[in-house]
């Protein structure tokens, strides 16, 4: 918005009072546009993929009642290594495991997370 | 909540989804993580994935893989496919798990394997088969040695998959050089012999001819000398060669124990068989060298060799190595087979074991001494008479009394009558088998014996003894045996010798008739008396002599009439006859008769018998007769 506001100023310095319909023009386009970038970047496959995924992630999380700590720590997992699919952590145990150490996660997590998912 | 709930919401992806999930669960290095993925990837009725699990098989934990040893017929088949990939990552994985199963189906999948590009591959199918191959090897010799019949079982299920292996397994021979594959196929007997001719032996001198002999020659299993003497028996000399050259390189001494204990159990018409293919015994000089091998396989190498095709004289020589033997059995059983087979060294041989420290061997070779004959028998046997053996003695005795009765019998026409019986009478007290003796020579097809034998069974007063045999005489072609044997015979109370003997009566040969009427006399009942009348009327001087006295005998006193009227008959043999009547009959007058008769004869040859009548019956009877 900072950059938006700088850009009306130096337009408004620079035409005058005169030029503002142009101004409402540009700026009009300049959202459609915009909006375009973002709707196209959202309705993407991979943006599908990526929703779904987090979608199937939030749905085997609840399935298997991990508490949103739980959530959390194995997203900070999937961070740690990388991982752009966190779902692989619900059968990727060895990651996890390698994970407690490196990321010296709580033992009292981990060890809800091992009883509630890898067994 | 878990494994399960996780992946059946996994399960709901899109199917190839799905399985990139399932599959980074599958080689996760925790069993109830791979447990939990193998179900759905092996679901045939949901995902259906099984390639997936045998692309990971070298990842998969021991719970896993028995789960895959459980369906080892889909994942054979899925295994199958995998290696017709083409991927080498993907054919070892599929021949890793074919390994890991194990078992014979799947041997002929891995026999392909040893010929595969890669040698990792190669050589882990090569390694994994010996493994199977070790275990079929195992059940084969439990089953022919123990006849355990579950191993009996396991070799029979498997045995066409092994088969099928097996021709692979050698055709690749050069790649593999496992000799166990050989060994199996040679323990598989009749069932591999095609293989084995048509493959092993097909090339002379290649590497797999080469192992195969070097197989063979150290082999003692029955179904390997069963195969050596197939090979033995080929038409192709190619497949002979090979036979041999194994044979000749047996110079252990367990090889003769396994031909003889594969012989000893073959049916009598098959032992035939192969013992009369063989030519040749190329083995048999590890015999030679160790002669004290037990009896059982001696004895059937023997038996062996003495029915072989080989030349006969090299066959003795070898036969006769064995009587070195330190087992008297042995050396009984080569003295028996060498005069089975009429070997020339026979003879020898049992003049020889005369001396055997054996008491067995010796009554052997003394049989066979008394059956052979030889000139020197009697003075080959003649020591043993002392012998302590008891049998030993028996068969000197009666040989050398034999030899001396063949003596007697040969020497009795030269024989005075007194010598005759005196020799017979010393023989007979001597030789306890004397009896049978002359039962032989009674039995003798020469009229000319078996007269000598009457009269030796006359001198030794054997007639009651030989009873029947004397019988049967009565009726003999020659009428001079005839004659004899009526003579011999104590009839009364036999019928049918009394029907011979009437029948004799009226014999064409005046010698029978005689000798009938003397049988007659000598059964002393005067109720025959009848049956002899006529015989007084008999144009022989010596039937009517006879058939008087035995009237006279028999309590009839016109007899005396008989030989009177005998007497003053113009032949003058019949005047003979009647001089020695009345000297046997000695009735009172007799001498006042003979002195009346010898004023008015005027034969020399009568006179004379009537001088030596006269002067026998004006002495005395118990003086001055012989």
């Amino acid at each position: 918005m900072k950059v938006l506001e700088e850009i009306q100023r130096s337009f408004r310095e620079y035409t005058g009072p005169g030029a503002g319909a142009i101004a409402a023009v540009v700026l009009v386009l300049a959202a459609l546009v915009l909006a375009a970038v973002l709707i196209r970047h959202y309705a993407s496959p991979a943006a599908r993929a990526a929703r779904r995924r987090l979608d199937l992630f939030r749905s085997i999380a609840v399935a298997n009642q991990l508490s949103l700590v739980e959530r959390e720590t194995l997203l900070r997992v999937a961070r740690h290594y990388e991982i752009e699919d966190p779902i692989q952590l619900f059968v990727k145990r060895s990651l996890f495991e390698a994970a407690v150490p490196a990321l010296k996660l709580d033992s009292e997590t981990s060890e809800s997370i091992r009883k509630k998912l890898y067994v | 909540m878990g494994l399960a709930e996780t992946l059946g919401l996994i399960r709901q992806l899109p199917r190839e989804e799905a399985v990139g999930y399932l599959e980074a669960a599958l080689v996760e290095p925790y069993e109830e993580i791979q447990l939990a993925a193998f179900r759905f990837l092996a679901d045939q009725q949901g995902i259906n994935r099984a390639d997936v699990v045998v692309q990971n098989f070298p990842l998969l934990l021991a719970g896993v893989r028995k789960r895959i040893v459980e369906q080892k017929w889909y994942f054979i088949g899925v295994a199958k496919e995998q290696i017709r990939s083409g991927l080498e990552r993907t054919r070892r994985a599929a021949y890793d798990m074919l390994a890991a199963i194990g078992e014979v189906d799947v041997a002929h999948l891995l026999a392909v394997a040893v010929n595969d590009a890669s040698t990792v591959i190669r050589d882990n199918a090569a390694s994994a088969l010996e493994k199977i191959a070790l275990r079929y090897h195992y059940h084969l010799l439990n089953w022919h040695t123990k006849e355990d019949e579950k191993s009996k079982a396991y070799v029979e299920s498997n045995r066409a998959l092994m088969l099928q292996a097996l021709e692979v397994l050698l055709r690749t021979f050069q790649i593999h050089r496992k000799s166990l594959f050989l060994e199996i196929a040679v323990e598989m007997g009749g069932f591999s012999y095609r293989l084995i001719v048509d493959q092993v032996l097909a090339k002379t001198d290649s590497p797999l001819w080469r192992a195969f002999l070097q197989c063979m020659g150290k082999a003692q299993s029955d179904a390997a000398v069963e195969l050596l003497f197939k090979l033995l028996a080929e038409r192709e000399e190619r497949i002979r060669e090979a036979a041999v050259e194994v044979m000749r390189s047996r110079q252990d001494a367990a090889f003769p124990i396994a031909v003889a204990s594969w012989l000893a159990k073959l049916p009598p018409d098959r032992f035939l068989q192969v013992s009369t293919r063989v030519h040749e015994i190329p083995w048999w000089k590890t015999v030679e060298q160790n002669p004290d091998i037990e009896p059982l396989v001696a004895s059937k190498l023997i038996d062996f060799v003495a029915r072989s095709f080989i030349d006969p004289r090299a066959r003795d020589a070898m036969i006769l190595t064995l009587y070195r033997s330190r087992h008297a059995e042995v050396r009984a059983g080569v003295l028996l087979t060498l005069r089975e087979i009429k070997a020339p060294q026979a003879l020898d041989l049992a003049r020889q074991a005369l001396a055997d420290p054996s008491d067995d061997v010796r009554v052997l070779a003394a049989k066979a001494i008394a059956e052979e004959s030889p000139p020197d028998k009697a003075k080959l046997l003649a020591p043993l008479m002392s012998s302590p053996n008891e049998e030993l003695r028996k068969i000197a005795v009666r040989e050398v009394s034999r030899e001396s009765f063949n003596r007697y019998i040969k020497s009795f026409d030269r024989l005075d009558d007194r010598t005759r019986e005196l020799a017979a009478k010393a023989l007979a007290k001597i030789d306890a088998s004397m009896m049978e003796r002359l039962v032989d020579e009674v039995n003798s097809m020469d009229p000319e014996r078996r007269i000598k034998a009457l009269r030796i069974i006359d001198y030794v007063e054997a007639g009651e003894n030989l009873k029947p045999l004397l019988m049967e005489l009565l009726g003999d072609k020659d009428t001079r045996v005839r004659a004899t044997a009526i003579k011999l015979i104590e009839l009364s109370g036999n019928v049918e010798g009394m029907k011979i003997l009437i029948g004799a009566l009226n014999d064409s040969d005046r010698r029978v008739r005689a000798n009938a009427i003397e049988a007659f006399e000598a059964i002393g009942d005067e109720r025959y008396a009848a049956l002899l009348l006529p015989f007084v009327k008999d144009p022989d001087n010596r039937v009517r002599a006879n058939a008087a006295k035995a009237l006279w005998n028999l309590g009839r006193h016109e007899a005396r009439t008989v030989v009177e009227e005998m007497l003053e008959d113009p032949d003058e043999n019949m005047r003979l006859s009647a001089v020695w009547t009345i000297g046997e009959l000695r009735y009172e007058g007799a001498v006042e008769v003979l002195s009346s008769r010898m004023t008015r004869e005027t034969s020399e040859k009568v006179k004379a018998k009537l001088t030596d009548v006269l002067a026998r019956l004006t002495v005395p009877p118990g003086k001055g007769e012989a």
